[in-house]
C-alpha cells in the first residue's frame, strides 16, 4: 500500500468499523470481534507509514479545498507519526479491555459505545495526520462532538452534567479562542501550512501581538487541559473507565498536547518564540497548573479524580518542556506524550479493574486489596512508577530529557517546578501502592472478589509491559522525537 | 430564444401559476402546479445564475420599453444568487407541502394557500430581479400581503394575531420604503436604480437625499427583522404552517437584506451611506444586540418553532454585522450567510413539521424523548443545530470564518469575538433541545410517535444534507458571495 | 400612473387587515388587544401550540 493511500486508508478504516459495528449492534460476539478487527487493521496501517517517515519521507495528499486557497490536506511527520501509533497502538488493548469491562458490569448501549470509540479514532487519525490548521480544527471539533456520547454514556443526570461541562469548556474553548487565533494566523502569514520553522516568522508581528496569539492557542487548545481551561477532565470522569482510559490516554488529552507541541513548533516555530518577552507567561502557567493539579490530587480521595488531576499535571509537563524551546525539552515533551499514554492507561486500566470486581471507587477503601488483586495492583504500581519518572519505567527517560532541556535553557523555576512534582506524584501514588500490599483491609468483603474479568486483566499486564519496556522497543520514540525537532 | 426572456420568466411563471392555481380550485392540482412553477423558478434562476457568471451582469428591458422609462431587469452578481437561494428552497419545500398542508390546514383553503405560496414566490424573485425602484414596492407588497394570508392559515388562532401583527408593522415598513423613494424621485427624476446611482452623485448629501437614505433603512429593516424591529417575526413564524414558516425563514428577510445591500451600495453608493451618516456604528451596536439578546431569548422559550425563530433575529444579526464592516471579507461573510443560514433555518422549519406532523406539537415538554421514537428528524435538527452554531464541516462555519476574518481586516479583536462568542449561545439553546431529545424520558406524545413520512423526511433531510455539503464543498457558495461583494464594493451595476 | 398603483395596493391590504380583524373577532369574541392577550395567556397552559 502506498504511503498517500495508507493515510486515506488510517481514516477510512474506523469510519467503516463504526458502520459495520452498528450493523452487527445486535450480535455482540461478532460486534467485538468487528472492534478487534478494525483496531487490528488500523495499526497495521499506521505502522506501515513508520518505516517511510523514519527513513526521512513525509507522505502527503492534498484533497479538495475547503476555502479558496485551503485544503483539505493530509501530511505524515514524525510528530504526527507518534501520536498516531500511540493511539491506534492503544486502541487495541483498550478495546480488549472494554470488551471485560462493558460485560462485566453488564452496561446498556454497548453498541453505541463501540461505534463512537471508532469514530472517536478515526478523528484522531485526522488530527495526527493534519496538514494544515483549518485541517486540524475540523477533526478536532468532530473528537470533541463523537466523545460526548462516550462521556454521557450512563445518561442519567450526572452524566448530563458532566456532559455539559465537558462540552461547554472544550467547544467554548475551541470556538472563542482557537478558531479566532487560526483566523488570525490565516490573515497574519496567508498559510495555514503546518511547516517546519513555523510560518509566523515572516509576518512581522509584535511581540505582544505574538504573545497574544500563543495565548489564544493555549487556551483555546481546552484539550490540553491548561489551568483554567481543565475543569472538562475531571467531569469527564462520569464516563465508564474504558472512556477514561481512552480520553486520558489515547485520544482526547494526547490531541490536546499534540496540537500545543504541533502549534509551538510548525507554526511559530521555536526560533520565532525564542526571546519573545510577551510568551515568557507560559511556562509559568503550566508551571502552576503541574503544581496545583498535584496538589487535588492529593487530596482527592476518588481514585479517578485524584488520576484526573494527575493527568492536568502530566499534561502540563509537555506544555512546560515545549515552552521551554529548546530542543533537548521539545524532545522530552513529544517523547511524554508517548510515556504517559502507556503508563496512564495502565493506572485507568487498574481502576476500572478494581471497580469491576470490588465495586470499590474510593483510595481509602483500597487497603490489603494487593492481596485479592495481585496482577491489578502490581500493573498499578508500574504505571505509577512511571509518572513518578522512576527508571526503567518509561515515563523516567522523558522525565529525563525534560530536566536536561529546563538545564539547557537555563530556566531554574522549571527546574524547580519538575522536582517538586516528582515528589508530589510520588506523594499520591506510592501510598495507594503500599496500602494496597501493605496494609490489612479495613473492611472483609462479602465474599473473595478476585480479579476482574480476564479480557481486562489481559489488558492491563499488557500495558504495563508496554511501559516498562516501551524505551528498549527499537528505539522509534526516541528517533521521532528527535525527527520532530531536528531538520 | 426562451434565453433571452429569461429574466422575465423568472417572475411570470409563478405569478402566472397562481390564478391557474385558483381556477383549478382543487389542492392536488394546486400543489402539482406550484411544485412545478418552484422547479421552473429554480432551473431560470440556475440558468441566469450561470449566464451571469459567464458573461456579466443582463440588463432586460419590460416589454422592450428602454429604462430609464419601462422597468428594467438587471441580473448581477449579487442578485442572481438570491435568486438561486429563492428557486432553491421552494422547490425543496413545495414536494413536502403535500402533506404538510393537508395536515395543518382546512382541505377547503389547500388551493388557496398553494396560490398565495406561488405569488410569495413571484413577489420575492421580482423584488431580487427588478432594476425599478417603484416596481421593486409593487413586489414587496405582492409578496407581503400573500404572506400575510400564508401565516393566517395556520391551526392555532394565535396565527390570526400574529398576522395582523405582521401586516401592520410590515405595510409601515413599506410604506417608510415608498416614501424614500418618493424623496429620490423628487431629487433625481427617475425611479430606475442605475439610473438613480448615476444622477444622486449630483444631490449627494443634501437633506432630502439623507432622509430617503433614513426611510428607506427604517423600511427595510423592518421587513427584514433587524433588531429591534424584530417584534413581528416570532409569532409569525412560530404560528403559521410548518411549510411557511419553512420557505419565508430561508427567503424573505434574506431578500429584504438583499435590498437594503442594493440601496447602500449601488443607488446611494458605499461613500454616502458609510460616511455621510453613521451606518456602520448604528449597524455595528443592532447587530450586536440581535445576536446577544435575541439568541439568549432563544433559550428561555418552551417551543421549538418560538427557539428557531428568535434563531433567526440573532443570525440576522450576523449577516448585518458583516455589512456593519464594509470591506470585502466581512461582506463575503454576509453573502454568504444569506445562503447558508437560508437554507439552515429552512431545514430546520422542515424537521419541525415533521414533529407537528407526529406530535402535534412542538413544546419542549412534548419532545422530551422524541430522539428515541423518531430518530432521523431528530438526528437532522441536531445537524441543523451544529451549523447554527458554526462547527466546521457545516455550512454556518464558513460564515463565521469570513466574519472573524473581516473583523480583522477592520481591525478590530472586539468585533472579531462577538460571532464566536454569541454562537456559544447558540450552542445553548441547541444543546436544550438535545438534551431534552435524547435524555428525558419520553413525553407520551413523544412515544407514540414513529418516524416522519418519507415524503416530509426526503426534503427535510435534504436540506440538513445540503448544510453539511456547502459546509465542504465551498467552491459555489464562497465564489457567488466573493463575486456578490466584489459588485456590491464597486458600487456600479 | 404609479399613485393609482399605490392606491391598489393600499386598497388590497386595507381589505386583507379587515378581514383579518373580522376572523380575529369569530376566533376570540373580542378585538381588544389585552383581552386577546388575556385569553391566549390563559390557554398556553391547556393547549399545545402548533
Amino acid at each position: 500500500m502506498s504511503p498517500e493511500t495508507a493515510i486515506l486508508a488510517a481514516l477510512a478504516i474506523p469510519a467503516v468499523g463504526a458502520a459495520l459495528i452498528v450493523a452487527c449492534g445486535r450480535v455482540p460476539n461478532l460486534r467485538e470481534s468487528v472492534t478487534l478487527a478494525t483496531a487490528g487493521l488500523l495499526l497495521a496501517t499506521v505502522l506501515a507509514l513508520l518505516p517511510a517517515v523514519l527513513g526521512g519521507a513525509r507522505p502527503a495528499i492534498t484533497l479538495f479545498n475547503l476555502l479558496p486557497g485551503i485544503p483539505l490536506a493530509f501530511r505524515v511527520e514524525p510528530l504526527g507519526m507518534l501520536f498516531a501509533l500511540v493511539a491506534s497502538g492503544l486502541w487495541i488493548v483498550n478495546s480488549l479491555y472494554s470488551i471485560g469491562y462493558m460485560r462485566g458490569n453488564d452496561e446498556h448501549n454497548q453498541t453505541r459505545f463501540y461505534a463512537c470509540f471508532a469514530l472517536a479514532l478515526a478523528a484522531t487519525m485526522g488530527i495526527a495526520f493534519s496538514a494544515n490548521l483549518l485541517t486540524l480544527f475540523g477533526f478536532y471539533e468532530l473528537l470533541t462532538l463523537v466523545t460526548y456520547p462516550l462521556v454521557t454514556h450512563h445518561g442519567d443526570a450526572e452524566a448530563r452534567r458532566g456532559g455539559r461541562i465537558y462540552l461547554g469548556y472544550l467547544l467554548a474553548t475551541s470556538i472563542v479562542f482557537l478558531l479566532p487565533a487560526i483566523v488570525a494566523t490565516w490573515a497574519f502569514a496567508g498559510t495555514l501550512e503546518f511547516r517546519p520553522g513555523g510560518i509566523l516568522g515572516g509576518a512581522a508581528l509584535s511581540n505582544a501581538a505574538l504573545g497574544g496569539l500563543l495565548a489564544l492557542y493555549m487556551f483555546g487548545i481546552g484539550k490540553a487541559a491548561l489551568m483554567p481551561v481543565h475543569r472538562w477532565l475531571p467531569a469527564a470522569m462520569v464516563a465508564p473507565t474504558p472512556v477514561s482510559a481512552l480520553l486520558h490516554a489515547v485520544a482526547v488529552v494526547k490531541a490536546g498536547v499534540f496540537v500545543v507541541v504541533k502549534v509551538i513548533v510548525y507554526v511559530f516555530g521555536p526560533d520565532t518564540l525564542a526571546g519573545v518577552r510577551a510568551a515568557d507567561w507560559l511556562p509559568t502557567v503550566a508551571g502552576f497548573t503541574i503544581l496545583a493539579a498535584s496538589i487535588v490530587a492529593l487530596r482527592a480521595d476518588n481514585l479517578k479524580r485524584r488520576l484526573a488531576y494527575s493527568t492536568v499535571s502530566q499534561l502540563a509537563y509537555v506544555v512546560l518542556a515545549a515552552a521551554l524551546l529548546v530542543p533537548l525539552s521539545l524532545v522530552g515533551a513529544v517523547l511524554h506524550i508517548a510515556t504517559h499514554a502507556v503508563g496512564k492507561i495502565t493506572l485507568f486500566f487498574a481502576a476500572g479493574a478494581i471497580y469491576t470486581a470490588a465495586h470499590k471507587t474510593e483510595v481509602s477503601q483500597l487497603d490489603g486489596i494487593g492481596r485479592r488483586m495481585p496482577w491489578t495492583m502490581g500493573a498499578f504500581a508500574i504505571g505509577a512508577l512511571s509518572l513518578i519518572g522512576i527508571p526503567p519505567a518509561a515515563g523516567f527517560f522523558s522525565k529525563w530529557y525534560m530536566v536536561q532541556g529546563a538545564v539547557a535553557a537555563g530556566h531554574w523555576v522549571a527546574l524547580a517546578v519538575l522536582s517538586a512534582s516528582t515528589l508530589l506524584n510520588a506523594a499520591y501514588f506510592l501510598p495507594i501502592v503500599y496500602g494496597a500490599f501493605f496494609r490489612p483491609e479495613r473492611v472483609a468483603p462479602a465474599h473473595d472478589h478476585g480479579e476482574a474479568p480476564a479480557a481486562a486483566v489481559a489488558a492491563l499486564l499488557v500495558t504495563a509491559a508496554a511501559t516498562l519496556v516501551l524505551p528498549f522497543l527499537g528505539t522509534w520514540p526516541l528517533a521521532l522525537a528527535r525527527a520532530t525537532v531536528g531538520p | 430564444m426562451i434565453s433571452a426572456h429569461l429574466p422575465a420568466l423568472q417572475v411570470v411563471v409563478p405569478l402566472l401559476a397562481a390564478p391557474l392555481i385558483v381556477l383549478a380550485r382543487r389542492g392536488a392540482a394546486g400543489w402539482a402546479i406550484a411544485t412545478a412553477a418552484s422547479f421552473a423558478s429554480l432551473a431560470i434562476a440556475i440558468a441566469l445564475f450561470l449566464q451571469v457568471r459567464d458573461t456579466g451582469m443582463i440588463s432586460y428591458a419590460i416589454g422592450s420599453w428602454p429604462p430609464p422609462w419601462g422597468i428594467e431587469y438587471r441580473v448581477d452578481a449579487v442578485n442572481s444568487f438570491v435568486l438561486v437561494l429563492v428557486g432553491a428552497l421552494a422547490s425543496v419545500v413545495a414536494p413536502y407541502a403535500w402533506r404538510s398542508v393537508a395536515a395543518e390546514v382546512p382541505e377547503d383553503q389547500h388551493y388557496l394557500c398553494y396560490a398565495m405560496f406561488c405569488l410569495v414566490l413571484a413577489g420575492l424573485l421580482g423584488i431580487a430581479i427588478t432594476g425599478d425602484a417603484f416596481n421593486l414596492f409593487v413586489f414587496l407588497e405582492i409578496s407581503s400581503l400573500a404572506s400575510y394570508v400564508l401565516i393566517a392559515l395556520g391551526r392555532d388562532r394565535r396565527a390570526l394575531l400574529a398576522s395582523y401583527q405582521y401586516l401592520v408593522m410590515g405595510t409601515i415598513g413599506a410604506t417608510f420604503y415608498v416614501i424614500g423613494v418618493g424623496l429620490l424621485y423628487l431629487m433625481t427624476g427617475t425611479l430606475n436604480l442605475a439610473d438613480l446611482a448615476a444622477r444622486i452623485g449630483d444631490v449627494q448629501g443634501s437633506r432630502p437625499v439623507l432622509a430617503a437614505l433614513a426611510f428607506i433603512t427604517v423600511g427595510v429593516c423592518l421587513k427584514l427583522a433587524l433588531f429591534p424591529l424584530h417584534y413581528w417575526l416570532p409569532n409569525a413564524y412560530a404560528y403559521s404552517p410548518s411549510v411557511v414558516a419553512a420557505f419565508l425563514a430561508g427567503t424573505a428577510t434574506k431578500v429584504s437584506i438583499y435590498v437594503l445591500l442594493r440601496f447602500y451600495f449601488s443607488v446611494f453608493g458605499e461613500a454616502a451611506t458609510f460616511v455621510a451618516l453613521p451606518m456602520r456604528e448604528i449597524f455595528l451596536v443592532l447587530s450586536l444586540a440581535a445576536m446577544f439578546l435575541a439568541s439568549l431569548a432563544a433559550v428561555f422559550q418552551d417551543n421549538l418553532k418560538h427557539m428557531l425563530a428568535y434563531s433567526s433575529v440573532g443570525q440576522i444579526g450576523y449577516i448585518t454585522l458583516g455589512i456593519s464592516l464594509d470591506n470585502e471579507a466581512g461582506l463575503t461573510g454576509s453573502m454568504l450567510h444569506l445562503f447558508n443560514h437560508g437554507i439552515t433555518k429552512s431545514a430546520l422549519f422542515l424537521l419541525a413539521g415533521c414533529f407537528v406532523f407526529r406530535l402535534r406539537s412542538v413544546q419542549f415538554a412534548d419532545l422530551a424523548g422524541v430522539g428515541r421514537t423518531m430518530p432521523l428528524t431528530t438526528a437532522g435538527i441536531v445537524v441543523g443545530g451544529l451549523s447554527l452554531v458554526g462547527v466546521p464541516g457545516m455550512a454556518g462555519f464558513v460564515t463565521k470564518w469570513y466574519l472573524v476574518l473581516g473583523a480583522l481586516d477592520a481591525g478590530s479583536w472586539v468585533i472579531a469575538f462577538a460571532p464566536v462568542v454569541s454562537s456559544l449561545i447558540a450552542l445553548w439553546y441547541v444543546w436544550r433541545f438535545v438534551e431534552t431529545a435524547y435524555f428525558q424520558e419520553p413525553s407520551a406524545a413523544a412515544a407514540a410517535a414513529k418516524e416522519a413520512p418519507t415524503v416530509l423526511l426526503g426534503p427535510a433531510l435534504l436540506g440538513a444534507a445540503a448544510c453539511v455539503y456547502f459546509g465542504f464543498d465551498t467552491s459555489f457558495t464562497v465564489g457567488a458571495a466573493s463575486r456578490a461583494a466584489e459588485a456590491l464594493l464597486a458600487g456600479m451595476r | 400612473m404609479l399613485i393609482l398603483t399605490a392606491i391598489v395596493v393600499g386598497i388590497a391590504t386595507l381589505a386583507l387587515g379587515l378581514a383579518l380583524v373580522v376572523r380575529i373577532r369569530e376566533a376570540y369574541g373580542t378585538i381588544e388587544e389585552d383581552e386577546i392577550l388575556d385569553a391566549d395567556g390563559a390557554a398556553t397552559a391547556d393547549r399545545p401550540g402548533a
